[in-house]
């Protein structure tokens, strides 16, 4: 170390020395190494810069005398300590010793050190030195180095990978670790080193490259890319080859490149893949081979495919399959692959047993061999040989022991035993599918030829499940069902296509087949698609399969069998229809006289309901049986001389014994050939026709008796007529009397003797007639006969014991009677009618002739009643001549009848209507009658008649009209009357329609007769229901809008019951209104009952409000009981005296007393405002105001009360003008901010600000109190709805205050929200419309008056200040203009008051300049001098006045007032109350604003010092001594100056509107004393007292 | 014979202070005092008052609601209440009536005469 000097040089200077010194600290310092000094006890005597930092000292100084020990360790230090001994001991130096030194702080660090003796001049150790320079960091980075050479040796030694090293340049092997070792199979790694990586290989890898080219290519690879990985063949030491993969990487190793190889040996893993390889291959084989098998259609090529998988597969050179044919005992080849692909060579049939196939198959057993040449069944060796086969596999495929056919292969190289696994597998699925096939093809056989008959057939063949459901069918079949093709048929159900009517026997027929077994026949019809119906016959018969039951049906269309059913149905119904339609009677029968048929006619005259019936009959078995031999002797005449009989008359007998008279023809009947085979015949009654004849020889007969016998003898001619045609004995012939008797002037004497009449003519009085047959045929007008015995005599001997009763009837009536008995065989009714028709054609006679005795017998007092008819009743010609004239037309018309009779009537008719009489006398020639018909006459004395005429016309005996008869009545009585209802109708009418009440009337049975519009328009009526008066619907209609139908109902069913009764009652509609429904009967004059009458009123307003106030009421009442109660409980025990004993608690009753009243008269105010607020009659005095001196005023009344709550209270002022009723705004907001107060936490604020809108200003007071619900952000502005009810107890609240808010904001055209958040707060706004902008503003607030004087002499301004100072005036001087500017920019003053001795005092250009430049162009300025100017000089100079010199009271104060007011002193408040501690109050009050009062007890004081006084406010009690408020103002009025005194009026009485007006005088105020805290009238009177001041100065400016 | 002891609920406080006295003065009973229905109820279980004079109008659980409640409890449901309300429009009455309480009690109330008309409602001897 150069810097070691030897410090012997004895003979050195100091001076030198010190240099030498303090250059080797300045070296040491310099050096970055550690350097020091130590003396023998090792105390450092010296140590560099360097050394002090790794010390940690700031002066290397400092580590002297210091040791190792204070630095370091102990164990360090000890371990320095014994060197530094040892080089002391010894001279020895130790260099670069590396060592960890270790500091206390358990910072180590490496270091190398080098320690060496000091020695003196004499060569004597004195010390040691020490240099060492800080290793750390190479230390650290040779740990880590030898740490990680470590990590790779452990990998290296221990890894399973064979790990070796190459080195260039020629890629040596140079290491290998134990696994590499171990893979070679080398005896250790030495025997490899210096092998070149391709000696452990051979010669040739598997792709055929050279392993010494492809070894260096790989290894440049891996050295270009960092690192390669490939498949390589190793070859071991023992010569074994092995698979393997290599990894080259490049690396670097002491700067050196080198290549490491892991060799993993992949032997196993290879083999083991070639394995997987040939398994999958099989598993693909077997898999391909099912896939074909499966969805081969047929066996051929499916077999084919097969042996094509198996050649690609297994690599076979080719594959075969054969079939064994049973039959023929061959194998038949069917499919070849590979090599050969013909299967028609000389291998296609090969017998059983015969080659190597044949064998196979013979034997059931596979043959297998991989070595073919040497295979004894092989049979052509040569041909093996040539084509280099190997290896033969041949299986038999077999199923059950059977064996089916052969699959064989060739292959160049030998099968493995998987492979045989695999093609075993193979043979087995091919036999199976063989076998499927061959079944298959068996089935599909029979099956097409029998498919091949049902499908050619003509008939319909289906099969059908239990469902219905087709599972086959043939082409008829789908033909049949209408389908096009069998798939619209196949899985449908039949029920698609059969037709409805035929769905259910259908069914049934299906159900029973299925379950019973049976074989069904049945026609059904089965839609085609078009909607056309084919019928078809259907033969359907079960069938069980394995597919379950089915059924087989075929069907047949018998379409053309139907049609021919029902043409031939037809034609016989249209011969049947012809035979059974005509009057003749027609039959046919056979050979033997059986009946083959008949028409109904014959049917009928046989006794037959039903043609049919007859066949098969013989005549002797029909109701003719009695003639049946005459009728079979001519029906045998016909056949066996085969010619028609034709119209022959024959009687036949009817089974009631009447003979009947037929005209026959019968013809004989032939069949197509002409043999004759029965008869065929027809006849017709002709007795109707012989009857006829007979009775027009009876009816000339009667005609002649009428002609030739007198009127007396034909009774009894006729009579004897009708006993002989009717061949009785016995009968009578009477007619029926004027009387109703019935007469008989001719009866047989048998007949007399019965009736005990011994006369010739026998009278029988109708009430004597009893129930006599006769009787009865006369009473009931109905013939009656009878062959029983009915008439006994008196002696018990019966006479009559058949008879006919026949009344005589002409045109419904009954003239007479007929009546035959005893006739020796019974009457028909055939004899009825013969005497019916006699009846008939007598009765028009017999009438014409009872009429004519009758009509004279009758004229003489018709014509009586005509003359004593109360009607007139006038005959007259059909020319309208008057022919008879009776009493009532002279009453009626005046005229008598002599008058009368021949006088035209249009005597009587008014020329108007004379047309009209003219069209009745046409009327009446044409035989027509004028029905009563309303018109006017004309009396003999001109006045007119209003009559109802009827006109009839008048007819000779021959039926001819030949006039008129007119009946006429005079009604002029009742169309009065007539008029008179009908004005009543209308006004009854018109008073509904217009009556308010809704009006239903209903007759008794509750029809409607009348609504309405009323009535419709409240239940929304339809028009046509009114107009068509249905009450049905009408009461539908109604009660559909009821809330309780049944009720109404019943009601309407309790009134039915109770038609008398009158009711009222109320009904609900759903929509919410209620109607007062009254009802009462409607009754007549005599009481008697016409229907009902209902009133409907709708009350819903009214019952609504009667609800509201009943629940304001309650409300009410509970809110005022509350106070009350606790109120009268505290009083009651104090009065009691009970609480004696106990004063606090006496105590505590006054106070719950106390504080229950203040609750109840806030209560009671605030009711009572909310009520006159909501009625309207609080009246609103609305004034000009400053929206933020409403604020201003509000937010000072709360104050307190926020102060008290702890709350702040921020007002940002917003001006605005309003016209409102300033009182009512600042209630509204103390309101809101009140509530905001008790409902802020302490410690929170209340935000009062306003903003401005559009044309409106809008109030906020927020707050952060807990936030108002959702739900209750409306009701709250309802009354008693607080958010919660134990709210007005616990904040005091009446509940009334924002109902009395709202009111204010809306009645101020305003409105009131509240917008919430629960939890931060909520805050309440309102609106309030603004003044438009023209509108003065009327301001206040006036503070003390300030005057700015400006004088040169300064004694000037004192002696202003003199004057003004003790009114309260604040004066302040200046002695320049400029001065003077400056002050009056700053403050405006009230006033400027200028000396003359100022210059330029005279210029109004100074003046002007002043007010320009200080902005003052409103305060007025004073002139101050010698004498006055004159006005006009004044104001030209811009001055308001002038005060002459000098000044004092006199000369200031006159001018100072009139330019400024009331200067003198602060304001004048007259009070006049006559409660002294109420007026000491006040008066204190109003001291405190500087203010100066006067008080007066009575009204009668007031008004007499009220003048001297001059106040600017007056406040009045209303109720005074001597003179109340209302004759004060009263008295003030009369006073010029003090009608307009403000005013304030402060009274216990709640004054209403006329009150306040009679109370007015300039600008007033009313205050409540109950209502207004001392603060409030504070805020409010002084309020008014400033304005008042304030205004007095501007009027005075003005 | 022991104290009769009487639940008063009531949400007033004054109200509730003044019957309290006005029970204890005039007819030396012992008064238990609830605020609310809720309660009430509690105390009611917890003392087993002889009977409750029980307000109508009160917050969250009325009159009627707490008598319906106490009905619900078998422990207490034998102990008699009487209304003492404020609510006195016919259709309320008939309300209380069918509620089945011992009696109905009209505010305010002549604190002298209270203990006398709940006495009289339970048939309570003197």
């Amino acid at each position: 170390m150069t810097i070691v000097q030897d410090i012997a040089g004895q003979e050195r200077a100091d001076e030198a020395l010190m240099e030498e010194r303090h250059l080797l600290h300045t070296l040491m310092d310099n050096l970055p190494d550690v350097i020091y000094f130590k003396d023998r006890e090792s105390r450092f005597t010296c140590i560099n810069k360097a050394h002090a930092r790794l010390f940690g000292l700031v002066d290397p100084a400092h580590a002297v005398g210091k040791t190792d020990f204070d630095f370091f360790t102990t164990e360090h230090a000890q371990e320095a300590y014994r060197d530094e001994q040892e080089i002391i001991r010894t001279g020895q130096p130790i260099v670069g010793k590396e060592e960890k030194e270790t500091w206390p702080d358990g910072r180590a660090t490496w270091v190398s050190t080098t320690k060496m003796p000091v020695r003196d001049a004499n060569g004597n150790i004195i010390g040691t030195f020490g240099v060492s320079h800080d290793v750390t960091e190479r230390k650290r980075a040779e740990a880590a180095l030898q740490d990680s050479d470590e990590k790779y040796r452990v990998l290296y030694e221990s890894s399973r990978d064979a790990i070796m090293m190459l080195a260039p340049p020629d890629w040596r092997f140079t290491a290998g670790n134990p696994a590499a070792v171990a893979l070679f199979g080398a005896r250790g790694e030495r025997e490899f080193v210096a092998a070149a990586p391709w000696s452990l290989s051979p010669e040739y890898q598997p792709d055929g490259e050279l392993s010494s080219v492809k070894a260096p290519r790989m290894i440049a690879t891996a050295m270009e890319r960092g690192s390669h990985s490939f498949e390589w063949t190793h070859k071991k030491f023992s010569g074994e080859e092995f698979f393997a993969t290599v990894v080259l990487t490049r690396m670097i190793y002491r700067g050196q490149p080198l290549l490491q190889a892991t060799v993993s040996d992949i032997t196993d893993r290879k083999r083991a893949k070639a394995e997987m390889a040939e398994r999958h291959l099989l598993a693909t084989l077997v898999a391909e081979v099912g896939v074909a098998l499966t969805q081969a259609e047929s066996l051929r090529p499916a077999l084919q495919q097969c042996a094509e998988i198996l050649v690609r597969n297994i690599g076979a050179a080719f594959a075969r399959v054969w079939t064994v044919n049973e039959k023929e005992n061959v194998l038949e080849l069917q499919a070849s692959a590979g090599l050969y692909t013909h299967i028609d060579g000389g291998h296609a049939r090969v017998p059983l047993g015969k080659f190597k196939i044949g064998r196979i198959a013979e034997s059931g057993e596979p043959h297998l061999t991989n070595s073919v040449l040497t295979d004894s069944w092989v049979g052509d060796p040569e041909w093996a040989r040539r084509e280099g086969m190997v290896a033969f596999a041949g299986w038999p495929l077999k199923v059950e022991g059977r064996v089916l056919g052969v699959v064989a292969a060739f292959a160049r190289q030998p099968l493995t035993e998987t492979t045989l696994q695999a093609f075993a597998s193979v043979a087995d699925s091919l036999a199976q599918f063989i076998k499927r096939k061959r079944a298959e093809e068996t089935l599909r056989e029979s099956e097409e030829k029998y498919r091949a008959l049902i499908e050619t057939t003509g008939t319909g063949y289906v099969i059908i499940d239990t469902q219905g459901r087709v599972i086959d069918a043939n082409p008829e079949y789908v033909r049949l069902a209408g389908r096009r093709a069998l798939h619209e048929v196949l899985g449908h159900r039949i029920a698609e296509w059969t037709a409805q009517h035929d769905l259910a026997r259908t069914a049934e027929a299906v159900r029973r087949c299925a379950e019973l077994g049976l074989t069904r026949n049945f026609e059904i019809e089965n839609v085609n698609g078009d909607g056309k119906c084919t019928p078809i016959e259907v033969n359907a018969t079960v069938v069980v399969t394995a597919g379950g039951v089915r059924i087989v049906a075929l069907c047949r269309d018998i379409t053309e069998r139907k049609r021919a059913e029902e043409e031939l149905y037809q034609s016989r119904q249209m011969l049947q229809t012809i035979l059974d339609t005509i009057p003749q009677r027609v039959f046919w029968k056979d050979r033997n006289l059986l009946y083959l048929g008949c028409n109904r006619a014959l049917a009928i005259d046989a006794g037959l309901k039903d043609p049919a019936e007859i066949i098969g009959k013989n005549d002797y078995e029909l109701s003719w049986g009695g003639s049946a031999e005459s009728h079979c002797a001519d029906d045998k005449l016909v056949m066996e001389q085969e010619t028609p009989r034709l119209n022959f008359d024959e009687q036949l007998s009817r089974p009631d014994g009447s003979q009947r008279w037929l005209r026959t023809s019968k013809l004989p009947l032939r069949d197509p050939e002409g043999k004759v085979i029965g008869v065929i015949g027809t006849y017709e009654d002709i007795t109707e026709r012989k009857r006829v004849k007979a009775q027009l020889v009876t009816h000339a007969r009667i005609d002649g008796i009428f002609l030739s016998v007198p009127d007396n003898e034909i009774y009894h001619e006729i009579l004897k007529l009708v006993l002989d045609e009717m061949h009785s004995p016995l009968g009578l012939f009477g007619f029926i009397d004027e009387d109703g008797g019935l007469e008989v002037p001719s009866m047989t004497r048998e007949i007399m003797r019965i009736c005990q009449m011994p006369g010739k003519t026998a009278r029988f009085p109708r009430e004597t007639w009893e129930e006599s047959s006769w009787a009865r045929a006369l009473k009931e007008r109905r013939t009656i006969y009878s062959n029983e015995p009915s008439t006994s005599t008196p002696d018990g001997h019966i006479h009559i014991c058949r008879h006919i009763s026949l009344p005589v009837l002409f045109r419904g009536e009954a003239l007479g009677l007929l009546v035959v008995a005893n006739k020796e065989t019974d009457y028909t009714q055939v004899d009825v009618r013969a005497l019916d028709d006699i009846a008939s054609h007598v009765a028009p006679i017999l009438s014409a002739r009872l009429h004519r005795q009758r009509a004279e017998a009758t004229r003489d007092y018709l014509a009586s009643i005509v003359e004593f008819s109360g009607d007139a009743i006038i005959g007259k010609s059909l020319e309208g001549v008057i022919r008879t004239w009776n009493a009532g037309a002279e009453k009626l018309y005046g005229y008598t009848a002599s008058e009368a009779v021949g006088q035209p009537v249009f005597l009587l008719v008014p020329p108007e209507r004379r047309k009209e009489v003219e069209d009745f006398l046409n009327c009446i020639k044409r035989d027509e009658r004028i029905e009563p018909h309303e018109t006017v006459r004309i009396a003999k004395d001109g006045g007119r008649i209003e009559v109802s005429v009827t006109i009839s016309p008048l007819k000779n005996a021959s039926g001819e009209v030949v006039g008129a008869s007119t009946v006429a009545r005079d009604i002029t009585a009742r169309k009065r009357a007539e008029q008179d209802l009908s004005f009543k109708t209308a006004l009854l009418e018109a008073e509904s329609e217009t009556a308010i009440d809704g009006i239903l009337v209903v007759d008794k049975t509750d029809h409607l007769l009348l609504v309405n519009r009323q009535f419709a328009r409240m239940l929304d009526v339809p028009e046509e229901v009114i107009r068509t008066k249905d009450d049905k619907k009408l009461i539908e209609h109604a009660l559909t809008q009821l809330k309780d139908p049944d009720a109404f109902l019943e009601r309407v069913n309790y009134l039915r019951s109770h038609e008398s009764e009158k009711t009222r009652d109320e009904i609900e509609f759903k929509d919410g209104r209620v109607f007062d429904r009254y009802s009462s009967p409607l009754q007549g004059s005599m009481g008697e009952l016409y229907g009902r009458i209902w009133y409907f009123r709708d009350i819903t307003e009214r019952s609504e409000l009667a609800r509201m106030k009943s629940e304001l009421v309650s409300v009410v009442s509970h809110e005022l009981r509350t106070p009350l109660t606790s109120i009268r409980g505290a009083l009651g025990l104090l009065a009691a005296g009970l609480l004696r004993s106990q004063p606090e608690k006496g105590q505590r009753m006054l106070e719950i007393a106390v504080s229950n009243t203040d609750r109840l008269v806030r209560l009671i105010n605030d009711i009572l405002d909310l009520e006159r607020l909501e009625s309207g009659k609080m009246n609103m005095e609305k004034r000009t105001c400053n929206a933020a001196d409403l604020m201003t005023q509000a937010a000072d009344s709360v104050r307190d009360l926020a102060d008290k709550a702890g709350v702040t209270l921020s007002v940002s002022l917003h001006s605005a003008r309003l016209l409102v009723d300033p009182d009512r705004i600042i209630q509204a907001l103390i309101n809101l901010i009140s509530n905001a107060i008790k409902f802020s936490p302490r410690g929170t604020t209340i935000w009062l600000s306003a903003t401005r809108q559009a044309d409106q200003i809008q109030f906020q007071v927020k707050d952060q109190g807990r936030g108002i619900p959702q739900e209750k952000r409306e009701s709250i502005f309802e009354r008693f709805q607080q958010v919660d009810a134990s709210d007005r107890r616990e904040k005091g609240g009446t509940g009334l205050g924002l109902p009395i808010t709202r009111n204010i904001v809306q009645q101020h055209g305003g409105r009131i929200w509240v917008e919430s958040t629960l939890g931060q707060g909520s805050t309440f706004f309102f609106t309030l419309p603004l003044l438009p902008a023209e509108t003065i503003l009327v301001g206040d607030g006036c503070g003390a008056r300030k005057l700015l004087v400006c004088a040169v002499e300064a004694e000037v301004c004192s002696a202003v200040q003199a004057v003004l100072n003790q009114r309260g005036c604040t004066v302040l001087g200046s002695s320049s203009w400029q001065e003077l500017i400056q002050m009056a920019s700053i403050e405006p003053p009230d006033a400027i008051l200028l000396d003359s001795s100022l210059p330029g005092m005279g210029s109004s250009e100074n003046i002007t300049e002043l007010k320009q430049k200080s902005h003052i162009q409103d305060v007025p300025v004073i002139g101050l001098g010698g004498a006055a100017p004159d006005e006009v000089h004044l104001a030209s100079m811009g001055m308001a006045g002038w005060v002459t010199k000098p000044v004092n009271q006199n000369s200031l104060l006159p001018v100072l007032e009139s330019v400024l007011g009331n200067v003198r002193e602060g304001p004048r408040v007259l009070l006049v109350e006559d409660d002294i501690d109420l007026a000491r109050v006040l008066t204190t009050v109003f001291e405190r604003h500087g203010a100066v009062v006067l008080h007066v007890q009575t009204g009668r004081e007031a008004v007499q010092v009220c003048p001297q006084f001059m106040p600017d406010l007056l406040v009045l009690d209303v109720i005074l001594p001597e003179l109340d408020g209302f004759g004060v103002v009263e008295q003030l009025r009369q006073h010029e100056h003090l009608r307009r005194l403000p005013l304030a009026v402060y009274s216990v009485k709640e004054l209403d509107d006329s009150e306040k007006a009679r109370l007015r005088l300039g600008e007033s105020i009313f205050m409540t004393k109950s209502r207004l805290t001392p603060q409030e009238f504070e805020q409010r009177a002084i309020g008014l007292l400033n304005w008042a001041t304030s205004g007095q100065r501007e009027r005075r400016r003005r | 014979m022991t104290k009769r002891r009487i639940l008063i609920v009531d949400d007033e406080d004054d109200i509730r202070e003044v019957a309290q006295i006005s029970l204890e003065v005039t007819a030396g009973w012992k008064v238990l005092t609830a605020s609310s229905g809720c309660e009430g109820l509690k105390i009611a279980s917890e003392a087993k008052p002889d009977a409750i004079l029980l307000d109508v109008m009160m917050p969250d659980l009325d009159g009627p609601s707490t008598f319906q409640k106490l009905q619900a409890d078998p422990a207490i449901r034998h102990i008699p209440v009487v209304l003492l309300t404020a609510k006195l429009q016919p259709a309320d009455q008939k309300r209380f009536a069918e509620l089945g309480v011992a009696g109905v009690l009209a505010k305010p109330f002549d604190p002298l005469e209270l203990a006398g008309q709940v006495r009289d409602t339970l048939h309570w001897l003197t």
